[in-house]
């Protein structure tokens, strides 16, 4: 799974650190989905959507290997 | 978040002081090995209670206290990816105990040696958890320095 949190955040104009605290989790969690290392649980994409105000899907997206 | 089973943060101080004492408590124990030996001695041939086994009772459970405090207190920010991290942590602990346990099994030939290894396993689990935890989340608090 890919995700365009990183680009969704430069549009948005905001930090890593603001986005965490917006949802509640640490910066950490924020840094290893940006880098694909951590799969968020549907909670947490769905809080990430919320904050950015689009579905899910534009956020995060299914690869070929998934 | 909501996070079961975890101690509150501050309780991984206790976590550490319980675990110095408990090493504390055996350092003296072996260090005055003779003398308490000697006084255990008297004291059974005047008939008054043997305290041979408290001391490594305490010692024992000093050390088992303090590696469970150290070992499962909440961090100061509380998430899912921790979790995560917890578990794989806990699993891989698991498996390098395991591992271990079936390498002594095929090298070791004395049983009463094998005893003395396998008494070891009451911390391993723990202490291997703990190092592979606090690894993974400095490995991630070290991915987050290098972006900054």
């Amino acid at each position: 799974m890919k995700n365009s949190l990183r680009v969704e955040r430069a549009i948005k104009n905001i930090s890593q650190a603001e986005l965490a605290q917006l949802i509640g989790v640490s910066r950490q969690t924020i840094n290893t989905i940006e880098s694909n290392k951590y799969v968020p649980s549907t909670v947490l994409a769905l809080k990430i959507a919320r904050v950015f105000e689009k579905p899910v899907e534009e956020i995060f997206l299914l690869e070929e290997e998934d | 978040m909501k996070t079961r089973f975890l101690f509150p943060h501050q309780w991984r101080k206790v976590g550490v002081c319980l675990f110095i004492l408990g090493l504390v408590v055996i350092g003296l124990y072996r260090y005055f090995d003779d003398q308490i030996v000697t006084w255990q001695f008297k004291r059974h041939h005047a008939g008054l209670e043997d305290y041979e086994e408290l001391i490594p009772d305490v010692f024992l459970l000093l050390l088992i206290f303090g590696l469970f405090l150290i070992a499962f207190t909440k961090e100061k920010i509380e998430d899912e990816q921790l979790m995560q991290l917890r578990l794989d942590s806990l699993q891989w602990s698991i498996y390098l105990n395991y591992a271990i346990l079936v390498v002594c099994i095929l090298a070791v030939d004395s049983w009463h040696f094998f005893i003395n290894i396998a008494a070891h396993y009451i911390f391993t689990p723990l202490v291997f958890f703990i190092i592979r935890f606090r690894w993974a989340v400095y490995q991630s608090n070290r991915l987050l320095n290098s972006e900054d």
